[in-house]
């Protein structure tokens, strides 16, 4: 393990100039921000790499995790200082709550895989929190505590990406958790598809981008303890994919948009606000398709973005109006560098913890459903499609070499819907589920994205595809007055 | 030392069986026993020494720290008052001063008839009137852990001096000249008046117990304040600042209003469920009006009808949905002409009548939509509660949800409408915030879609609020009564956990001001209490707080499927929190020894789903709770019980049926309802499962088990003859168990008397097969004495 202290601070990079590049200033009468004094983290890459790879998975070698202070308009100079000088490679930066640690991946050599470290703000404590044998982790944030019935107190976590995630281009981890020693690692998606781009929101979901089988990206939240996992924003009215989501003080989640034809480190600007994520949404830089990514929250009303000028030049970061999408400022440049990922380092409210009924001795949780033949109201195509009368549930048994079906799927069982609509199943936990209800005749009505329960979840559901903003009326269903029909955990296959 | 001694008194001697015709016995003191139980005389001395702790005992209720205790077991009464501290610091308390002998000295502390029962009888016909044997259970009626005791005497625990100081503002009236408010404060039994202008306290107002509502006449000349704990209303001259009459209302009154001609006060009694209706001239009651359930505060149609809320659902079937209602008193008050239905709704509080404009007319009150039918399994989407608005128009009523989707405005406890019409102010007491509402936008809103959508869809849609709430502001703790000035330019809120009124300007919509009611400013740990029980920021989303199911510290009327104890499973009836401390254990399954383990960290695993409590949270918390006052029972008269009480008394504590057989043990009512809270403080076992407590043994195909016809439309039958392994539950305190409904742990009984009348199937919960019809009325009449 490498140790950081004051030679991290000789490390100095080059200060570079605050550029008066190719965007000034558009602030009209909007207030740009107040940069005095403001420290900033954030990933250096070399501009060798080709700015399609700053989005893949593994970190790029030689990728530096800098501090930057910078002054006020006009003030001069920000001074740069690597952070993890002794890393091969080091980068996306999360900042601790208190403002004084940072945590990053990085890799010490060449052929280690990058794993999670964690650093002082002023450069000292260099320490590693978790790395992988047989797998890299690319993203890590902090999260803020879960707690247990059998634990003595909450305890605060981290959340990882490792590798692992069965997209095709291998671009999406898996989403885990541990504690900040490393120890208790939990992995808490069984989206088979994988997702990145993890950010912790205020109210303590995880939101993470991740990919689903119509080959869409979509913005997925979860629970630190795996539960809960819902659609955050995406879907039939936005933009294939969506990623690099986070929050500002004010509550909205920002995030880059783009089509799938395009490069997936870059996009259109967009945000929704975190309290309706599902109908809030908002482009507020549609004029810079291919050139932006990383947004940051610098306070409730600017931006931290990276933006280059065209597919041949480097990304450097700008600050931008949180409400106009207006680039303001080009805080640093270089033709050296990109500069992605960067993060105010400063304190922040702790978001909510969470309290979890996820007990590992278990392997199994419930699901439910109240009522199988509700549907979303504005596509309510209830009187065209035959009632439900059972469900079958599906499991995501190997990666799928044929790209448009990425997973290959297995049944795993077949229960009863009641009458009103409503089921009840006992389900393996940890494990991929997709349900597809089914009529009378056995023709396929609806078929559900990937779903998991963790084990003792009870994990209820309204309808199938109903409104997302509908809550459940207040009755109770057939299914709930019976012991639930048990869904059997998949067997691995033994050859003959 | 106790001595676990079994004594019978007099053996062969007739017990009483709680006949009509039986005479009931008075007590009449030690020094009469004495007469006869002494060494120099022929009957049985009594085989325990001399206890000098037990003819002091009543003594100690007269010193401070007895207060103390009484205020951290929720007993509003001087100790030295009170039938809970007296059933074990003296005797013949629970029965009362009518059945005292002349000569009889209740400061005489534990005399032998506290233990042997009322001695007149007796003493008349010693060897025809047999007294109470004693065994251990009498003695540990009274002699066990009491955690409000170890609280004080223990621990050393008390109230701040700061505690006295409190105010607790929870409603507010402008001056019709908007020169002065008039703010109800509940904690400092007042009513502070503030000069609008300047800001600042002009009087303060001593009134009754606990004001709860505030009203004005139609000239602004009288002030009306209820006094909730007192069941009383004062009257105060708004010149001279005086209370100028106080008099009797019925029990927990809460809002008031006057007609709109100032000759009737409606004062709306919520703890009997019922409108006093005030001659404002003579200031009497010249009518009580039947309300329904907990009506809570009323606004006046142009018309001069009165619409009233109330707090609580009206009595639904099992597990069926549950509606609330929305009465409308004649103008005369000489009835209430209707009652409109709200489905799936509950805790109406707010209400008020948009004056002018074009919705002049329109009814709005607040409510909140608990989804007690389904498994409390998540937090997202609403799954526990919503809180929204009721719109009332032509008789037809509408609702829309204020909540957003992972952002509740929980607990909304007041509203009030602009003069000219435009906006309502709501207040949010769980999130600190008021939401100020278009009315034209939310109007337009729910004529835009059809009505199935407005039956079905708009209840339930956490989308739409966002077309008609302007605003949402930042107040003080726990906002509750809200009032806009007469000339619409400002909207003041009273916070009552930092006893404060805020001041919202109407032209931008800012809490421009806050007038302090002068209290301290410290924070207490009890005050930290309070704000942790009345805030929703505990629970993922701020879906709800402690509040949100136990209003003012009681209960709902809702049974809910907690996730603990399995999906679909074991619903369970909300009880309250009313002077609990000393009940424990708590939980229907009995298993939560204290209230700090009811409160800790499961509460935050299965229900709120954020951090759970710090430990000084935790016990700051559990203190409030312990505050948390029960108020006097309205069932009992100052004298003590009526005969009927004492029969079913009587009855109660009964060892042998009618035709004379010993009742078992487990059967008899005391064996789990005993000492001054009548709960043993064990689990027990009354057989009344029901379909919905246990999936076990029953077959998945076999559709009969909904059969109700063979087994009853719970299941009871079922269990019962099934042999399935009876539950041990716990066994409930039964202080004013009447105020309480519905009842048994799954809240299958609507009614005290269905306890018997359809779930005692096998007599599992006590013998009352052989009552006579007038026998069981009198258990019922003394249940509800309790």
């Amino acid at each position: 393990m490498h140790v950081g202290g004051p030679t991290a601070w000789r490390s100095v990079v080059a200060a570079v100039g605050v550029a008066s590049v190719w965007w000034s200033a558009q602030a009209g009468a909007e207030q740009p921000a107040q940069l005095d004094p403001v420290r900033i983290v954030l990933t250096r890459v070399p501009a060798t790499v080709p700015a399609e790879a700053l989005g893949a998975a593994a970190l790029p070698d030689r990728s530096q995790l800098c501090l930057c202070t910078l002054a006020d308009a006009g003030a001069g100079f920000p001074t740069c200082v690597d952070l993890a000088p002794d890393l091969a490679a080091a980068g996306r930066p999360d900042v601790a709550f208190d403002g004084t640690r940072i945590l990053f991946v990085g890799r010490s050599s060449g052929a280690d895989h990058s794993a999670v470290w964690e650093v002082g703000a002023d450069g000292t404590g260099l320490r590693q929190v978790i790395a992988l044998p047989d797998r890299d982790i690319t993203q890590a944030i902090y999260l803020s505590s879960l707690y247990t019935l059998d634990a003595a107190a909450p305890v605060p976590l981290i959340a990882f990406i490792a590798a692992g995630g069965w997209w095709p281009t291998g671009e999406f981890g898996v989403l885990h958790t541990c504690r900040l020693d490393g120890s208790h690692v939990e992995r808490i998606s069984h989206n088979p598809l994988g997702e990145r781009d993890p950010v912790l929101l205020h109210d303590g979901r995880i939101v993470v981008s991740a990919a689903y089988s119509d080959g869409w990206t979509r913005l997925m939240s979860v629970f630190p303890d795996g539960t809960d996992v819902a659609l955050f924003h995406g879907g039939g009215r936005t933009r294939e994919r969506l990623g690099e989501p986070s929050e500002s003080p004010d509550g909205r989640v920002y995030f880059v948009e783009g089509a799938t034809d395009q490069p997936t480190t870059a996009g259109d600007l967009a945000s929704v606000q975190s309290v309706r994520s599902l109908s809030s949404h908002r482009l507020l830089a549609s004029a810079m398709q291919r050139t932006l990514r990383g947004p940051a929250a610098l306070d409730a009303d600017h931006l931290l973005v990276s933006i280059r000028a065209d597919d041949s030049a480097t990304f450097d970061l700008f600050t931008m109006s949180a409400t106009s999408g207006t680039v303001e400022r080009c805080l640093i440049a270089s033709r050296w560098w990109h500069e992605v990922d960067a993060r105010i380092v400063a304190p922040r409210p702790v978001p909510a913890g969470r309290s979890s009924v996820v007990d590992d001795d278990a392997h199994t949780g419930h699901l439910y459903c109240l009522n199988t033949n509700l549907m979303r109201r504005e596509r309510n195509r209830a009187a065209e499609l035959p009632p439900a009368a059972r469900v079958q549930a599906f499991t995501a048994e190997q990666a799928s070499p044929v790209a448009a079906y990425p997973v290959v799927e297995r049944l795993l069982g077949e229960a009863p819907v009641e009458s009103d609509g409503s089921f009840f199943l006992e389900v393996p936990a940890r494990t991929a589920l997709r349900l597809r209800t089914l009529d009378a005749n056995g023709q396929a009505i609806r078929t559900c994205a990937w779903i998991w329960v963790m084990p003792m979840e009870n994990r209820g559901c309204i309808g199938c595809h109903e409104d997302p903003e509908m809550t459940p009326p207040n009755r109770r269903v057939a299914a709930l007055r019976q012991q639930p029909h048990v869904i059997a955990a998949p067997v691995p296959e033994t050859p003959q | 030392m106790m001595r676990p001694a079994c004594l019978l008194l007099i053996v062969g001697a007739a017990t009483l069986t709680g006949r009509a015709d039986e005479p009931l016995p008075s007590y009449i003191g030690a020094a009469r026993c004495s007469q006869c139980h002494a060494p120099s005389a022929s009957a049985a001395e009594c085989p325990l020494p001399p206890v000098p702790k037990h003819a002091d005992a009543f003594a100690v209720l007269r010193r401070d720290v007895a207060r103390e205790i009484a205020a951290f077991s929720g007993e509003p009464a001087d100790p030295a008052e009170s039938v809970i501290c007296r059933g074990c610091h003296g005797t013949g308390a629970e029965e009362g001063r009518r059945w005292w002998a002349d000569g009889f000295d209740a400061s005489a502390g534990v005399q032998c008839e506290a233990c042997h029962g009322p001695g007149s009888v007796h003493a008349e016909h010693p060897h025809e009137q047999r007294l109470r044997s004693i065994d251990r259970s009498v003695c540990t009626s009274c002699h066990r852990p009491l955690p409000s005791h170890d609280l004080v005497l223990r621990d050393g625990v008390r109230r701040a001096p700061a505690d006295a100081t409190y105010k607790t503002p929870v409603d507010l009236a402008v001056s019709p000249d908007g020169r002065r408010l008039f703010v109800a404060c509940t904690q400092s039994d007042s009513v502070v008046v503030v000069d609008r202008a300047a800001g600042t306290v002009v009087r303060e107002i001593p009134v009754g117990r606990r004001p709860a509502g505030i009203a004005l006449s139609p000239d602004g000349q009288l002030l009306f304040v209820s006094a909730r704990l007192d069941d009383s209303l004062a009257i105060i001259d708004t010149d001279t600042l005086q209370v100028v009459n106080s008099i009797a209302v019925g029990d927990e009154p809460h809002g008031l209003r006057a007609s709109a001609d100032g000759r009737w006060l409606f004062v709306l009694n919520t703890g009997e469920d019922s409108i006093s209706v005030i001659d404002c001239a003579t200031h009497k009651e010249i009518r009580p009006l039947t309300a329904g359930c907990g009506p809570w505060r009323g606004a006046l149609l142009p018309d001069g009808s009165l619409a009233v809320t109330h707090v609580r659902p009206q009595p639904a079937r099992f597990q069926q949905p549950h509606a609330s209602e929305i009465a409308l008193v004649a103008p005369d008050g000489r009835g209430v002409r209707k009652r409109i239905t709200v489905p799936d709704a509950n805790m109406l509080k707010g209400i008020a009548v948009v004056p002018a404009g074009p919705h002049a007319g329109t009814i709005l009150f607040t409510l909140a939509r608990t989804k007690n039918l389904i498994p409390a399994t998540r937090l997202a989407q609403g799954w526990v509660m919503t809180h929204g608005l009721g719109v009332l128009r032509g008789g037809v009523v509408d609702q829309v949800l204020l909540d957003q989707p992972v952002d509740a405005l929980a607990d909304l406890n007041d509203l009030a409408v602009s003069p000219d019409g435009r906006y309502a102010a709501v207040t949010s007491g769980g999130t600190d915030r008021v939401a100020i509402v278009d009315v034209e936008r939310l109007i337009a809103c729910i004529d835009g879609h059809t009505p199935t959508e407005r039956r079905d869809i708009l209840p339930n849609l956490l989308a739409l609020s966002d077309e008609f709430v302007v605003k949402r502001i930042a107040v003080g703790a726990n906002p509750r009564g809200c009032s806009f000035s007469p000339d619409g330019t400002q909207v003041f809120v009273a916070n009552a956990l930092d006893d404060s009124v805020s001041v919202i300007d109407t032209s931008s919509w800012q809490a421009t001001k806050t007038i302090a009611l002068g209290a301290t400013s410290e924070v207490t740990e009890l005050r930290r209490g309070a704000r942790l029980f009345h805030s929703a920021d505990i629970a993922f989303g701020r879906q709800f707080s402690c509040q949100s199911c136990h209003p003012d510290g009681h209960i709902n009327g809702l049974t809910m499927d907690i996730e603990a104890d399995g999906v679909g499973l074991k619903p369970v009836d909300n009880r309250t929190l009313r002077g609990i401390v000393d009940t424990g254990p708590f939980k229907w399954e009995g298993t939560n020894p204290s209230l700090a383990r009811q409160c800790g960290a499961r509460l935050a695993v299965f229900f709120t789903r954020r951090e759970p409590y710090t430990p000084q949270e935790l016990q700051a918390l559990v203190r409030y709770e312990c505050t948390i006052e029960r108020p006097p029972n309205r069932h009992r008269s100052a004298d003590g019980l009526t005969s009927a009480q004492y029969r079913g008394k009587v009855i109660f504590e009964r060892t042998r049926t009618n035709a004379g057989t010993e009742i078992p043990p487990a059967q008899r009512c005391t064996a789990c309802h005993n000492g001054p809270y009548k709960t043993a403080q064990n689990r027990s076992i009354v057989r009344s499962t029901v379909w919905f407590d246990s999936w076990v043994n029953l077959p998945l195909a076999d559709k009969s088990m909904f059969d109700s016809a063979a087994y009853g439309d719970l299941g009871i039958f079922y269990f019962a003859d099934a042999g399935v392994p009876p539950e041990l539950l716990d066994a409930p305190h039964l202080t004013n168990v009447y105020d309480a409904p519905p009842y048994l742990h799954s809240g299958a009984a609507a009614t005290l008397e269905e306890i018997w009348t359809r779930y005692n199937y096998v007599g599992g919960h006590g013998f009352t097969t052989d009552l006579t019809r007038r026998q069981f009325n009198d258990l019922m009449a003394y249940l509800r004495s309790l």
